[in-house]
């Protein structure tokens, strides 16, 4: 039992962190910086990575990747981290969307489109949710219908990943109405400047856009060569590219130890008089819960990897994280104002800097407890999933989509 | 990264779980809690002992096997997953781990073979009533005789030796003797106790015969419970785990509102977050397994975080079998009683969480001191 790698994981650990260590320093960004500034700062990084077989680390030598198993990619991942690289960009597309292609789109599909996702040439876009489908994505609206050899899209699109930087989106469309919402859905990959494209930054409610966007769709013309799979299996090759998600999620700041850091600092900080409030004893279980939260979650992924090492599949307990971090970040945001009573809420004095960290907590976390996967989502996955409890009850599986009562409420 | 069981300790924890699931079925924890077998159970200790268990992280120079800390992890899960109403944890988690790290060479030759093979029952005497990780001490020793008393001691009423905690001057540091029960100088009484499988008393010290160990402060007191509560946490984990599947699979059998309960989401998401807290658990848990055996790592924070994490895990697992069973959860007949008084045994047993956390971030705040020079 122990957190080492194993010889032939440590040598590869090794030769990562020698070629990054010789590589990665000039590539480092100030985060943060004007989104068009970090899509250039992306593509030269990936570019280089590229040049040395890192840059899409799990696919097949063929087009230009490694052929690595994902567990070496986390490793890769693991020592990358290490440097303030511009990484998150070009993560849809490698790891979500061409793997997707290649399961389950033609080879037409995907090769033109291999060599500049893998350099970050070309950009994607994730584009599932709507506004009235989010945790129930099979309620998808968008309509696409079949004319000639196109298909006429219409509707609407939201917290789509980077549209307003990326050049090809991934997305799902209502192919069939007159069947089941599950069974209607095609996807398609599409040009993002097709005509009738309209894209808006979606606005925090803290007032930064975090490069998430709504897509408004008007009689836009997609190639019926665009379509993967078939009609109908939209909702099978959203699932399946929602799984290669699946460890990420985790890998992401909210996991690590820097949200503690303000939190613990500014405990050292204040002082009630003469008594700081680290050493009430309130304050000391709030800060011991979450120090182990997160050290649980630490030594919870270290167990994930070890599983991933052996070739083991990982199911929704990876989400586990994310779930536990981001309402413990939510509650230690709102108790450290607490202890500052009205100037928790006021950003002036000389620890503003921990404090406007905690605000962006505050606010950031709410989003945590909602994206990639609800805590409703996830604690569903994991009772059905994981402990074996029964499913919900569906009311809308054998009911064609335009007669769903939802359909016929948004008709009204 | 390999934060798992290895083979042999998966094999080991096999064979100890087949040993348990034969003669400690819930109805031998049900006897000690009915009161037709006092105590503990002498059968399943016995075997224990046969077996070689007891003395599985024991040096081979004293009858053990010399099994590395993590092997006594695993037996802690399994006996904690059976509930086993045996005093393993005063006798080989506190003392006799005691005698191997601060005894003299003829007091391990003397007891750590009869600690091994169960003839003699150890234990660890600290508390004086109410109190945190530093309690105040004032049973104290003077000329080798010891004056005071202890309590609770955790199966005080069966022990043969334990290790007392007792100042020799006043204003010191409290330091570690080992006193043999059975003498003039020694009374005892037995406690009323929340889990009465696991058994407490009270004893009184006037004038007993006591010998010194070389743990002479807290730090080294310290250090004893560190080790005791990762094992502790081990043993809440296997607890909590099985608390957990005796929840689901009411879930699923019982129906109501014509279908399974486990199928409400109100049900589903709370045994999800007993699964949540679980896996923390076993993962700080493991972590602690790997600083027990890893020498030159943190284990005052290791022992911190798989104790709390632990502990919070029995806690909810337990409550939400019984909550999840409905009226029948609070019944006598049912078994979710016998998690809900395990929990909170070993909850307390070695402090209360509150006093673990605050220990936590003191040792948290004092390294970040440290490291700002």
């Amino acid at each position: 039992m122990n957190f080492d790698d194993s010889p032939p994981d440590a040598l590869l650990r090794a030769e990562f962190a020698s070629w990054l260590a010789a590589n990665a320093p000039p590539f480092q960004i100030d985060a943060p910086m004007p989104r068009a500034e970090e899509v250039k700062a992306t593509r030269a990084w990936q570019a280089h990575k590229a040049r040395a077989g890192y840059a899409a680390f799990t696919w097949a030598k063929e087009f230009g990747g490694r052929g690595g198993t994902q567990y070496q990619w986390l490793l890769f991942n693991d020592e990358e981290g290490k440097y303030r690289l511009p990484v998150d960009i070009p993560h849809g597309g490698i790891d979500l969307v061409l793997p997707t292609l290649m399961k389950f789109g033609r080879p037409d599909q995907y090769r033109p489109l291999a060599e500049s996702t893998r350099t970050a040439q070309i950009i994607w876009a994730i584009s599932f949710s709507e506004p009235g489908a989010g945790s129930d994505v099979s309620a998808a609206r968008l309509k696409a219908v079949r004319d000639g050899d196109h298909y006429v899209f219409n509707g609407q699109k939201t917290w789509t990943s980077w549209a307003k930087f990326s050049d090809w989106a991934i997305t799902l469309a209502r192919t069939d109405p007159g069947v089941s919402k599950q069974k209607g859905l095609s996807c398609f990959i599409l040009d993002m400047r097709s005509p009738g494209i309209e894209v808006r930054p979606i606005r925090y409610m803290e007032g930064e856009a975090h490069g998430f966007d709504e897509v408004f769709f008007t009689d836009v013309r997609v190639p019926a060569a665009q379509l993967i799979g078939k009609e109908g299996d939209g909702l099978k090759i959203f699932l399946s590219t929602l799984s290669l998600d699946r460890f990420t999620t985790t890998s992401h700041r909210e996991i690590s130890a820097v949200n503690f850091e303000p939190i613990f600092r500014l405990s050292k900080a204040i002082t009630d008089g003469q008594t700081r409030r680290i050493d009430e004893r309130d304050v000391r279980q709030r800060l011991a819960d979450y120090y182990c939260d997160i050290r649980g979650v630490q030594n919870l992924r270290a167990r994930h990897m070890t599983g991933m090492a052996r070739g083991e599949d990982l199911g929704p307990e990876t989400a586990i994280g994310k779930l536990v971090l981001a309402n413990r970040l939510q509650e230690m945001a709102a108790f450290t104002m607490d202890w500052l009573g009205p100037a928790g809420v006021a950003s002036e004095a000389d620890y503003a800097a921990d404090l406007a960290a905690v605000h962006e907590a505050y606010f950031m976390s709410a989003g945590y407890r909602i994206g990639a996967g609800t805590d409703e989502i996830i604690r569903n996955s994991i009772g059905e999933r994981v402990l074996g409890l029964p499913p919900d009850i569906r009311t809308d599986k054998d009911v064609p989509f335009n007669e769903l009562r939802e359909t016929a409420a948004k008709r009204q | 990264m390999n934060l798992d069981d290895t083979e042999e300790q998966k094999s080991i924890k096999e064979q100890i779980g087949k040993l348990l699931q034969e003669q400690c079925g819930i109805a031998v924890v049900r006897r000690v809690i009915e009161g037709t077998a006092p105590d503990y159970d002498r059968q399943l200790w016995r075997s224990l002992g046969e077996l070689g268990w007891l003395a599985a992280g024991t040096p081979e120079q004293y009858g053990g096997m010399a099994l590395d800390p993590v092997f006594l992890c695993g037996m802690a899960e399994e006996l904690g997953r059976a509930l086993a109403p045996v005093p393993v944890a005063s006798s080989v988690f506190l003392a006799a781990q005691i005698v191997r790290e601060h005894g003299s060479e003829s007091q391990r030759q003397k007891f750590l073979p009869l600690l091994g093979s169960g003839a003699t029952i150890g234990t660890f005497a600290l508390w004086e009533g109410p109190g945190g990780l530093r309690p105040h001490v004032a049973a104290h020793v003077r000329d080798s005789k010891l004056y005071g008393f202890k309590s609770p001691v955790p199966d005080g009423v069966v022990a043969d030796i334990a290790v007392v905690a007792a100042v020799t001057e006043a204003g010191s540091e409290p330091a570690l003797f080992l006193v043999e029960l059975d003498q003039p100088g020694v009374s005892r009484r037995p406690l009323h106790t929340l889990d009465p499988t696991r058994p407490a008393a009270r004893l009184e010290f006037s004038g007993a015969r006591v010998e010194a160990l070389t743990a002479t402060d807290w730090t080294a007191i310290e250090r004893v419970t560190d080790r005791a509560a990762i094992f502790c946490a081990f043993e809440q984990v296997g607890g909590a785990a099985r608390a957990l599947e005796e929840a689901v699979a009411y879930a699923n059998a019982r129906y109501a509102f014509g279908r399974p309960i486990g199928g409400f989401q109100a049900i589903k998401h709370r045994l999800a977050d007993v699964c949540i807290q679980i896996e923390l658990a076993r993962s700080n848990a493991y972590h602690g397994a790997w600083a027990l055996n890893t020498p030159g790592t943190d284990l005052p924070v290791a022992a911190c975080i798989a104790r709390i994490s632990a502990t919070r895990a029995f806690e909810l697992a337990a409550r939400e079998l019984l909550h999840v069973h409905g009226g029948f959860g609070m019944t006598w007949e049912s078994d979710c009683h016998l998690f809900y008084r395990r929990s909170r045994h070993l909850a307390v047993g070695l402090g209360g969480a509150g006093d673990w956390s605050d220990r936590l971030v003191g040792i948290l705040d004092r390294q970040s001191r440290v490291q700002a020079g």
